[in-house]
């Protein structure tokens, strides 16, 4: 066990020892005042402060403009903030800041719909993409040349989302997997181009070197247990955790199209049910119920027979389907 | 309020001598051959509904006014007429001397009934069995909207693409014509237009499943085809530049609703559906002659002229809505238009003889497409509501159901008001990211959810024809998928989801009258007369559908508890 020394923290004798951190009071996923939901940065930040065996106090500042709250760590009234990029250069013109190992890596990631959406930067072409304007995405988007549409805040970019004003968001990986655990029928795709990701560490003063040391130390233990969690518990890591969706079976592709084509207008394209038609996702019965109800439809509702338009065959690859749609609706 | 010169004077006069000769009702009755002579002046044949529209004008006016603003609390239920289906009641009856014919309508089986019109006593009834393979639109929507009459038959279209013909004494099937292969999901929702010995139908299928639309005439008396006029131009016929490669096989345009004609012009008018698959990408260009309204010589087929109101239309916004044959007066001057308000929310006026553009005025509010140019009428729309394929909905309003849709809308000569049945709907309106065509299956490749935003998703509205604006309106919770009638006793009756049936001030939309149908009206409200007394019949019993599509929407409760059962009532006056 490395000893640790906590020369930032109030360390007078019989006190016990802070780490005091600045961030933001409403700036969900990173950090909020809400105790129940602190974000992830805070809990990170409580967890590197355990493993400094320190307590963790927090300094509340708005973090829009990087001045001020960098001036509030140079003046002392907290000793780390979180989410600084490790790029080369970045503390060059900040001679008196020093960033800590990265604690994890913030990705540029394709949010769309869940059903039929953009998943890849390839689906991108010929759609209309949201992002937040002077943005690593937005540069990125820009490059490409897709259709762009930009807006002010990540809300506002979101917005456009679920409003249909844009097909596609692309947006780094803590709000992209912010707004897909909370928003049903989207998912996020990393884009997948490792030169655009970005590693992300702390900031201390420069002059507290040693501080630097144990909180790299501490992420590095960290890496290995409470920090995956709690970068999943946000959605953070959402999408760098899952593999790329496996393509679908021939089979059930062919499923699809005719769901699609044939049941959708009224089950919706995810088969959880529209206005009057039922979600299929919560059929009861067994395969051979559902092939009977879709044959012989229900008589006296808007649910008519499909018997000899719809094979038998296919409407077994259409129950599978929806099955395969409720274990895994992110891959649609 | 009179705006046009003297029609209601000559009606009234006609009515009276009508009135005393009309004779007994019912079996045993002679019947009085439907010619073309009766079809043509069926104006003037007051106490008879000879026609879908009751006359070729499309008006949907009954020129008599025995009950009228004056008695009509005094309007009671005389006799009810059940059909035996549930689900799909659209009818429009349709009455000669004294029988009424209505249709009845399920997946199984076209039904054709003939009944005393004075006392609701079945005369006789036509079951056709309908194959169980027939195209899926068909099965979500089987319905009919009711028969055409020439001399001693009684003539229907059915759900598996035929043209049939009955006795109309005794029900007999006199004749029968397959008009198109019901496999390519192909049928007849339309009541036929019979025309200088010529039945007139357009075929319905289209719009959902592919093929392409037709308007087709056919010899009366034998059934025998005389000219088809097909939507859609074929490889190297004019118009076969606005499709993309072979698109134009299976781009729709169906004409599924009934037209109207102008015996000066000799042309029959016919508004065109949307194009197929409703993915507009899936087929470039502007898609003649889908969407517009057309012209046709009604003896050759030939095309008169055309206006296309939206090109490479993208929301199922048909505009199929009858064409009224009116005279308008506008900044002083008579104007020989027609006058339709169709789905995409506007009133539009044309020149019925060259096709020439007038006017477009909006009737909905909840109206966020577009608008036509001022100067060509043709469709404007605002970028960015074309959803993508496989992308997240987009807003639009109205919903594809339209401002209005096949509920008639009915024209009074003496307050020059067209009545538009109105809906005020909007829809999250999608495209699914994968659609290949399959004949008979659906072609369509939306997703919608329709919903309202403002108090009253129903608004029936009186346009002053020759103001070119609303004047009056009558709001209803639920949307109008309904029926309405005017008459010259003053007086507009309209339908309503709820199940009710009102009758309102023509002049200034006062609510008089009220009857709880205790299920929803749907299908035609037309005025007659046997024996010298005046009957208003409502056909109910709802459109299945209509719970599929409104489901969830708070404002169609009250008409989603009711039981959905199909019936023709008959009111008279008390005596």
């Amino acid at each position: 066990m490395v000893a640790i020394v906590l020369i930032a923290t109030t360390s007078n004798a019989g006190e016990v020892r802070r780490l005091r951190l600045c961030a933001d009071p409403s700036n969900l996923p990173f950090s909020s005042r809400d105790a129940r939901e602190p974000g992830f940065e805070v809990e990170i930040a409580r967890a590197i402060a355990a493993a400094l065996d320190a307590e963790l106090t927090v300094h509340w500042v708005p973090t829009a403009r990087e001045i001020i709250v960098l001036r509030q760590l140079y003046e002392g009234r907290c000793d780390l903030v979180m989410g600084f990029p490790l790029t080369p250069g970045f503390v060059d013109d900040k001679p008196g800041l020093s960033l800590s190992a990265p604690y994890y890596v913030m990705r540029q990631v394709v949010v769309s719909s869940s059903v039929g959406g953009a998943h890849s930067p390839e689906d991108l072409r010929a759609r209309v993409v949201g992002v937040q304007a002077m943005t690593l995405s937005d540069q990125l988007v820009h490059e490409r040349g897709f259709n762009r549409k930009v807006y002010v805040t990540p809300d506002a970019t979101f917005d456009a989302l679920v409003k249909g004003e844009v097909d596609a968001v692309v947006m780094e990986s803590p709000l992209a997997g912010w707004f897909v655990t909370r928003n049903a029928g989207f998912v996020a795709t990393a884009i997948g181009d490792p030169a655009r990701d970005l590693k992300i560490g702390a900031a201390v003063r420069k002059a507290d070197g040693e501080l630097k040391e144990s909180v790299d130390r501490a992420i590095q233990q960290l890496t290995a247990g409470t920090l995956p969690g709690i970068l999943a518990r946000y959605g953070v890591t959402l999408t760098q955790a899952s593999p790329p969706a496996a393509p679908l079976s021939a089979e059930l592709r062919a499923a699809r199209s005719t769901f699609l084509t044939q049941c959708s207008q009224c089950h919706g394209t995810d088969a959880t049910g529209t206005a009057a038609a039922s979600n299929l996702q919560a059929f009861k019965g067994s395969e051979a119920d559902f092939v009977r109800t879709v044959q012989n439809g229900r008589p006296g509702t808007g649910m008519t027979p499909w018997k000899g338009l719809i094979s038998e065959d296919d409407i077994r690859a259409i129950a599978r389907y929806i099955k395969q749609l409720a274990t895994d609706p992110a891959r649609p | 309020m009179v705006r046009t010169a003297s029609r209601p004077l000559v009606a009234l006069l006609v009515l009276s001598s009508l009135l005393l000769a009309s004779p007994s009702p019912g079996r045993g009755a002679e019947w009085r051959d439907v010619s073309d002579a009766r079809l043509v002046n069926a104006e003037r044949d007051a106490g008879n509904w000879l026609m879908y529209n009751r006359t070729y004008a499309g008006w949907r006016y009954s020129p008599l006014e025995q009950i009228s603003t004056a008695n009509i609390k005094k309007l009671v239920p005389k006799w009810i007429f059940a059909g035996g289906t549930i689900g799909d009641q659209q009818m429009t009856p349709v009455v000669n001397d004294g029988v009424m014919f209505t249709t009845s309508t399920a997946l199984a089986f076209n039904r054709v009934h003939a009944v005393n019109a004075a006392t609701g006593e079945l005369l006789w009834k036509h079951d056709r069995r309908i194959p169980d393979d027939v195209g899926a639109l068909v099965r979500l929507i089987p319905h009919n909207r009711g028969v055409a009459l020439y001399k001693d038959k009684v003539i229907f279209g059915t759900l598996d693409a035929h043209l049939v013909a009955l006795d109309a004494k005794t029900g007999k099937p006199a004749w029968e014509t397959k008009i198109a292969d019901y496999a390519e999901g192909y049928f007849v929702s339309q009541a036929p237009l019979v025309i200088k010995g010529k039945v007139v139908v357009g075929i319905a299928g289209p719009g959902e499943m592919g093929p392409r639309g037709f308007v087709e005439a056919f010899d009366a008396d034998s059934g025998k085809s005389q000219w088809r006029w097909y939507s859609i131009p074929s490889a190297g016929e004019p118009g076969s530049e606005t499709w993309a490669a072979d698109t134009w096989k299976i781009g729709a345009g169906a004409v599924w609703h009934t037209g109207t004609y102008d015996p000066a012009t000799n042309l029959l008018y016919v508004g065109t559906g949307n194009p197929a698959p409703w993915i507009a990408d899936m087929r470039k260009g502007d898609n003649l002659y889908t969407m517009s309204a057309v012209a046709l010589d009604v003896d050759t087929g030939k095309m008169k002229w055309f206006h296309q109101y939206l090109a490479n239309e993208p929301w199922d916004f048909d505009t199929v809505a009858e064409h009224h044959v009116i005279d308008v007066v506008r900044n002083g001057q008579t104007q020989k238009a027609v006058v339709t308000a169709n789905k995409l929310g506007y009133v539009y006026t044309l020149d019925r003889i060259t096709g020439r553009f007038l006017s477009a005025v909006p009737f909905i509010k909840s109206l966020t497409w577009g608008a036509p140019d001022p100067v060509t009428g043709k469709g404007v729309e605002k970028p960015g509501l074309r959803p993508t394929m496989g992308g997240p909905p987009v807003e639009v309003c109205p919903s594809l159901l339209g401002g209005t849709g096949w509920q008639p809308k009915v024209y009074n000569p003496k307050t020059g008001f067209l009545y538009i049945p109105s809906n005020e709907f909007c829809m999250r309106y999608g495209y699914v990211p994968d659609l290949t065509y399959k004949k008979g299956q659906l072609f369509t490749g939306n997703t919608t959810e329709h919903f309202s935003k403002t108090e009253h998703a129903g608004v029936l509205r009186a346009f002053d024809v020759n103001q070119n604006k609303v004047l009056w309106e009558w709001n209803n919770r639920t949307p109008l998928i309904s029926h309405t009638l005017t008459t010259a006793g003053d007086l507009v009756f309209q339908g309503t989801a709820e199940g009710k049936v009102v009758a309102l001030n023509a002049t200034d939309g006062q609510e008089l009258w009220s009857f709880n149908l205790g299920t929803p009206q749907s299908g035609g409200i037309i005025s007659y007369a046997v024996g010298g007394k005046q009957y208003i019949a409502v056909a109910a019993g709802g459109t299945v559908r209509s719970q599929v599509w409104f489901g969830k929407e708070p404002k169609w409760a009250d008409a989603r508890k009711l039981n959905f059962s199909d019936v023709v009532v008959v009111f008279g006056l008390s005596e």
